[in-house]
């Protein structure tokens, strides 16, 4: 045998060897890689192996953006490196080269062949080690996405508010993408504007959030809205306007946004901002864009759900401010009112326990008005306490805004013990706001262990401004009963007073009467306009016994001229106003200081005024009501108008009627009764001059005898016409002179010799005339009883006969101007005559101021 | 003895027929006037018998001038005249200090003179007894 063994050359165990140390190489790295080492310990380890097998080489790993740009990537390196030497490998990851490997010599000699095989080897695993930590980023990512997405769903099912579940958004957006600044903003096609819901960067935010803003001051949320695409906006210099100068400002740099597209279109988006020198990763806008996509679901079931709650809610409220309204409408109770505003706001915040607690500024006190818990309020209906002693109220009153008490553990006072033991907890309260101040307040009471959502106070705020109205309504109508019991009472008893035809006085001092029981005011005085601008008393209160008793005060005068000009309600109240320094002392004397005048209008014209006065300065409310009980008496007042003028104009026609009788009889008297008289004196002158013989002397006597008797019944006819000298000596003489005449004996009893007025003398005279005068013609009585009977207020007159009765004021008969006479004075008249039992006729006569009709004067 | 006599009346036909009757009946008319104050001034400057006086004398009261006549100094002697009837004047009269009534178409110079003689015997005093 020969020393023919086989001999490995050695460049062949050269090379085996260096296959082996290649495979063992490539083999530590693939272990790092499958281990998923950190990938800056593959690279590591990929360019100290590759080192070391390439001999006089050095290896990188370069990591080139642009496919484009890999020759001039590894020409750089090599001239770097200051070789002209270098290969470079492309790293290939997932279709795409994403780098090179790139191996310089070391020394001045070229690379051996082979290595950029040998480079290729390494940078395949160079590749999996990428593309594997690529995918574990992806993964590690989509599990944090996922976890991000169940944090929010969570929340979104939970029920939690809007602006917690954007909140929660903004955040796990800051967290996925590993910045510290993310914003959520919302958009509106309408205005064109954003408003920033919520930054997670806080104070730190160009914008608070709520914010608005136009389009063109959000640059990226400008790019998002026109492309609907992720957007970047790396150069912030050169953007405009203040907020993104302020963003400048607060030291960030990049942004990347994402739209947020709900049901087609652009609901908002979402910004990353990356501080003034970092750099944010390219892709970072897909991965936002990734997220947001998932939340824009969850975003969308928050609107939805808000909406649907908004709308629960504002259908409820309606409903209850419908329930609320028609009780009013139908003028139910205000206490029944008021427990439906209290009922219907439990309803709708579904809770068990709701007051309402009226406020009483002047005290201070708050009073409980309703609360549905009945018997375990703390407080029962109708009592009142202190605002101290009621936190949620006391808050209402302090900041006249919802507020919300959650716990009453140290409140010190009775009531928020009982609110303790009673079970209560929670509670929220909002204002009950009428006529610009706070009226009292509306409060719900949750159970010791239940919670009241946040946004409670909100509701219930809604909810009061809501019925706020109904409330002020049932109030409003609560007084106006009060009011219209009082003044129907007030009415009623002045139009009964007119019903019965009381004197003119009696009824204005009635009004003034009512008025001041309606008004707390002692001292009323009603009066009337004449045309000249004057104006008379007719009814009062009372008088304190001063000399002129039938007239205004100067003050009273000069509140009813103002009235008169105005044909308004007008006052004094100051001394130093007053026209004269007399009037200031007059009424100073009686100690008035206010002085208010309304006018009374009847049938749309001026009539008269209605004056208050008081030792205090009035209410400013006294006009209005003051005005208002005018309205209410105005016609009673107009009935006794009118029935005055009725009276007034039947009186103006006697008294015409009257006159003209008296006019006849004078010019009897003066004419023919004196023409006759002369003529009797005339021929007894004759007689006297002349003896004459006995047969002209007969003749004569016939004619004086026939003159004495035309004389007579002038007189007769004359004594009927007109009581020519009742005016002169009063009933007593005339009615005595009448029983004298009469063929039946008269008993006469005229009490008293006191002078009544013209007309009503007249008027007895006539009818105890006209009486006697039937009785003499029908009667057949032996006698005949004339009575009559005065006071300060009436005169009565009557005459009775024990004759056959019978009579009746059939038309035509003297009875019956009697009627008119008597009835035109304002008095009443009876006749009664009974058929066989006589008859008498009585009348009775008002003494009291005659009416009088002047028309009104505007 | 002639009664001299004053006619109080308002009307001039009337002053004019009684003035004729009363002369005629032998009556002197020494004067005659239709107002109280003409009534008292010639009353006090004639000092006549008897003042007759209308009760109505136009716008003044007969009644009111018949009691000044009657009162005071002058003392006259006055008699109410009217057309009206008597007893319609019957409680006016009194308190006139008139000394009677005649109804107008009754005026006689023998009335008068009789409602003289008539008052002067239920007014006269007796007369004091003369002594020496």
């Amino acid at each position: 045998m020969s020393r023919q063994s086989l001999r490995i050359s050695a460049e062949t165990t050269e090379s085996l060897n260096q296959v082996l140390r290649e495979e063992a190489a490539l083999r530590r790295v693939a272990t790092l890689v499958t281990d998923m080492a950190p990938q800056p310990a593959v690279f590591e380890a990929v360019t100290l192996e590759a080192s070391r097998l390439l001999a006089s080489a050095q290896v990188q790993i370069a990591r080139v953006d642009d496919p484009a740009e890999l020759d001039k990537t590894i020409a750089q390196i090599a001239q770097e490196a200051g070789t002209d030497c270098a290969i470079g490998v492309p790293i290939v990851v997932g279709g795409r080269t994403w780098g090179a490997l790139v191996a310089v010599s070391t020394t001045s000699e070229p690379l051996a062949t082979g290595s950029a095989a040998r480079l290729a080897n390494f940078s395949q695993q160079v590749a999996s080690a990428i593309a594997s930590a690529q995918a574990r980023e992806e993964l590690r990512g989509l599990a944090e996405q996922q976890a991000a997405l169940r944090r929010i769903a969570t929340l979104v099912a939970e029920g939690a508010e809007p602006q917690a579940v954007f909140t929660a958004v903004a955040v796990e957006a800051a967290r996925i993408l590993g910045v510290g600044a993310v914003a959520l903003l919302s958009y509106d096609a309408n205005s064109g504007m954003f408003t920033k819901i919520f930054g997670t960067h806080g104070d730190r935010s160009a914008a608070p959030n709520g914010t608005r803003c136009l389009v063109w001051e959000c640059p990226y949320g400008a790019l998002v809205v026109a492309t609907s695409r992720p957007a970047r906006v790396d150069d912030w210099t050169d953007v405009p306007g203040p907020i993104a100068a302020r963003y400048r400002e607060l030291g960030y740099g990049q942004a990347v946004a994402a739209p947020i597209i709900i049901d087609g279109s652009i609901w908002g988006c979402i910004g990353a901002y990356g501080e003034a020198d970092e750099i944010l990763p390219p892709g970072c806008e897909t991965r936002l864009a990734d997220f947001t996509h998932l939340m824009a679901t969850a975003i969308s079931n928050v609107q939805a759900r808000q909406a649907r709650d908004e709308h629960r809610s504002l259908a409820e409220s309606q409903g209850a401010l419908r329930r609320v309204a028609t009780l009013v409408a139908e003028g139910a109770e205000p206490k029944a009112v008021l427990a439906a505003v209290a009922v219907e706001a439990a309803r709708i915040l579904g809770v068990g326990a709701v007051s309402l607690i009226a406020y009483d500024a002047d005290t201070e006190m708050f009073t409980k008005i309703f609360g549905t818990h009945g018997e375990r309020s703390p407080v029962p209906d109708g009592a009142t306490w202190p605002v101290q002693d009621c936190p949620e109220g006391a808050l209402v009153l302090a900041t006249g805004r919802p507020a919300r008490v959650d716990d009453w553990t140290g409140i010190p006072g009775a009531p928020a013990a009982k609110h303790r033991e009673a079970g209560f907890g929670q509670a929220v309260a909002a204002p009950v706001i009428i006529d610009g101040s706070i009226w009292g307040c509306l409060a719900a009471y949750g159970e010791a262990d239940e919670i009241l959502p946040p946004g409670c106070e909100t509701r219930l705020a809604d909810y009061t401004n809501l019925m706020a109205t109904a409330i002020a309504n049932a109030q409003v109508r609560d007084e106006l009963r009060g009011l219209a019991k009082q003044q129907g009472a007030a009415l009623r008893r002045v139009a009964t007073l007119v019903a019965q035809q009381a004197s003119p006085p009696t009824i204005f001092n009635a009004v003034a009467g009512e008025a001041s029981r309606a008004l707390g005011v002692p001292r009323v005085d009603v009066g009337r306009y004449h045309q000249d601008g004057s104006v008379i008393l007719l009814g009062s209160t009372g008088r304190s016994g001063r000399p002129d008793d039938h007239a205004f005060s100067e003050s009273e005068k000069y509140v009813a001229a103002r009235v008169m000009e105005t044909g308004r309600a007008a006052r004094i109240d100051d001394r130093t106003t007053r026209p004269a320094p007399n009037a200031a002392a007059a009424d100073e004397e009686e100690g008035f200081r206010s002085v208010v005048g309304a006018p009374i209008m009847v049938e749309g014209a001026l009539w008269g005024v209605i004056v208050v006065l008081a030792g205090e300065i009035l209410h400013e409310d006294t006009e209005t009501r003051l005005t208002d009980f005018t309205h209410l008496v105005a016609s009673s007042i107009s009935n006794v108008q009118a029935r005055n003028n009725l009276i007034a104009s039947r009186s103006r026609i006697v008294t015409a009627s009257d006159e003209t009788r008296r006019r006849i009889e004078r010019n009897l008297h003066d004419g023919i009764q004196a023409r006759v008289l002369a003529l009797g004196l005339g021929l007894r002158a004759v007689r006297a001059r002349f003896p004459l013989p006995p047969e002209v002397q007969a003749g004569l006597d016939e004619v004086a005898h026939d003159l004495e008797g035309v004389l007579e019944e002038i007189r007769i006819f004359s004594q009927g016409l007109h009581p020519a000298l009742l005016a002169r000596s009063g009933l007593g003489p005339s009615l005595r002179a009448l029983g004298r005449r009469s063929p039946i004996r008269v008993n006469l009893d005229v009490a008293g010799g006191a002078r009544l007025p013209e007309p009503v003398e007249t008027a007895v005279y006539y009818v105890v005339s006209e009486a006697l005068a039937n009785a003499a013609k029908h009667s057949q009585a032996a006698e005949v009883s004339v009575t009559v009977i005065s006071d300060s207020a009436r005169v009565g007159a009557t005459v009775a006969d024990d004759g056959v009765g019978g009579a009746a004021l059939a038309r035509g008969s003297g009875l019956i101007g009697l009627v008119d006479r008597v009835e035109a004075l304002g008095g009443r008249f009876a006749l009664e005559s009974p058929a066989g039992r006589g008859t008498t006729i009585s009348i009775e006569l008002p003494l009291a101021s005659q009416p009088t009709d002047e028309q009104p004067t505007l | 003895m002639t009664l001299s006599c004053l006619i109080i009346d308002d009307s001039e036909k009337f002053l004019a027929s009684a003035t004729r009757l009363l002369s005629l009946q032998g009556v002197s008319v020494i004067g005659r006037a239709s107002s109280g104050d003409e009534a008292l001034r010639l009353a006090a400057a004639l000092s006549p018998d008897v003042t007759l006086v209308d009760v109505e004398l136009g716008d003044e009261d007969g009644i009111e001038v018949a009691r000044r006549l009657t009162s005071g100094d002058l003392s006259a002697m006055v008699i109410l005249i009217s057309l009206r009837d008597r007893n319609e004047l019957t409680e006016l009269m009194a308190g006139s200090g008139a000394i009677g009534f005649l109804r107008k178409d009754a005026l006689d110079a023998q009335a008068v003179a009789d409602l003289i003689a008539q008052w002067k015997q239920r007014n006269v005093a007796p007369e004091p007894p003369h002594f020496g």
